[in-house]
């Protein structure tokens, strides 16, 4: 079982989400991720994939263009960064009041 | 079989037009879609939402469903759902649908509009790649570990590599979904939790460790004892200690890809339980001699 993370180019990564090179390439352009690579082309990591699957997802079954995709997943993730660090606080806290 | 409310589901009223139940669709999918919820039941809700709107957004299937309805709330079900006597299911043809999802709508919705209903391509497919959260001790990841995990019906054995941080992803290629028609499997990625510890906090890289010592401690200085991740150091601690005081030990934190993060030990300062007569004569005198005054900053 293979645990290396491979690079994947643009027409790789559209093969193995699904969706046109045009559409990838919006999803990039609107940072909803970012190539790991730019020079000669475009080279991905591959852990993009499930990045691009959860935004696709969002696309289609909330009727989202892009733009409010990529806005709804930074402030998803910043929710839940926000709301990870409230927790990590509270407990720290805690150890300096108990 | 147990009978769906489609419209209790929706929130909205038997009687509500198509824009209605568009809206109240738009908004629970909004809620609880489980790429954004932090619901734990969001999948399952979502997937109820969603096959609730599709059943009441054609207006044949709605119609199909309305009659069942009336049916059921005669009383004709019982308990649990039968269909009526002599009825074929639906017959409408409405077309694909154009819902894209997973598309595992219950039992009750199959055998309203039939299974046929999903959609299928004919070549090979590949298998969809899944996300897992995986929960990793911090002792963990000090140096690689083989862990076994649990997805689904599988155990699979993985190699967490030393320096493992919260928040990244371990690929495992072909884990994921299977394929269709011959396409290759998908992969499983694991995204790594960091388990909260009874003794350490994490900062990035950084760790915390709280450390309780007595006033006498923290004015006059001395040696420590500290945990780590690795064992106990021994730690100075310089006379004239404020509570609160953080003493940093290099190195001493989490793996980091490039550089260990450091441990921060935090004093704080705890008064004993109890204080016999003697050690209250040798607080009074203490009181006595020192002019401090805590609260000056208030004049």
């Amino acid at each position: 079982m293979s645990n290396r993370i491979r690079s994947l180019t643009l027409g790789e990564l559209s093969q193995r989400v699904a969706l046109p090179v045009a559409t990838v390439t919006e999803i990039v352009e609107l940072g909803i991720i970012e190539p790991q690579a730019r020079d000669p082309h475009w080279l991905f990591d591959e852990t993009v994939v499930v990045v691009v699957s959860r935004a696709a997802r969002l696309h289609r079954d909330l009727a989202m263009d892009w733009n409010g995709v990529a806005l709804a997943l930074e402030l998803a993730e910043d929710n839940q960064r926000l709301r990870r660090e409230n927790e990590a606080l509270r407990r720290r806290l805690a150890r300096l009041l108990e | 079989m147990e009978f769906k409310d489609y419209y209790r589901i929706l929130g909205v009223e038997p009687d509500a037009d198509d824009k209605v139940i568009k809206s109240a669709y738009r908004k629970l999918a909004r809620q609880y879609h489980p790429d954004v919820s932090s619901d734990d039941d969001a999948e399952s809700k979502f997937k109820e939402v969603s096959e609730a709107y599709h059943a009441l957004k054609d207006p044949e299937k709605r119609a199909e469903y309305d009659r069942l309805r009336q049916y059921q709330q005669g009383g004709g079900g019982g308990g649990g759902f039968q269909p009526p006597p002599g009825w074929q299911g639906f017959q409408g043809g409405s077309g694909a649908s154009d819902f894209q999802g997973e598309g595992d709508f219950s039992d009750f919705f199959e055998s309203l509009f039939g299974g046929g209903f999903r959609q299928r391509s004919s070549g090979p497919r590949p298998g969809r790649d899944l996300e897992v959260e995986m929960p990793l001790f911090l002792e963990d990841t000090v140096a690689d570990t083989r862990k076994q995990i649990r997805v689904g019906e599988r155990t699979l054995n993985v190699t967490i590599p030393a320096g493992t941080g919260d928040n990244e992803r371990i690929r495992l290629k072909g884990q994921g979904a299977p394929g269709a028609g011959g396409g290759e499997a998908g992969d499983l990625y694991l995204r790594v939790r960091l388990v909260p510890h009874p003794l350490f906090d994490v900062d990035g890289h950084d760790l915390i460790v709280t450390v309780p010592v007595a006033p006498w401690e923290a004015a006059l200085g001395g040696k420590v004892s500290v945990p780590t991740l690795s064992g106990r150091i021994s730690v100075t601690l310089p006379a004239n200690s404020q509570n609160g005081r953080r003493l940093r030990l290099k190195g001493k934190g989490l793996n980091g890809k490039k550089a260990p993060g450091d441990l921060y030990a935090v004093l704080k300062v705890v008064m004993p339980d109890h204080n016999d007569e003697h050690s209250q004569a040798l607080w009074r005198q203490l009181a006595e001699h020192s002019g401090f005054d805590p609260r000056a900053d208030w004049e």
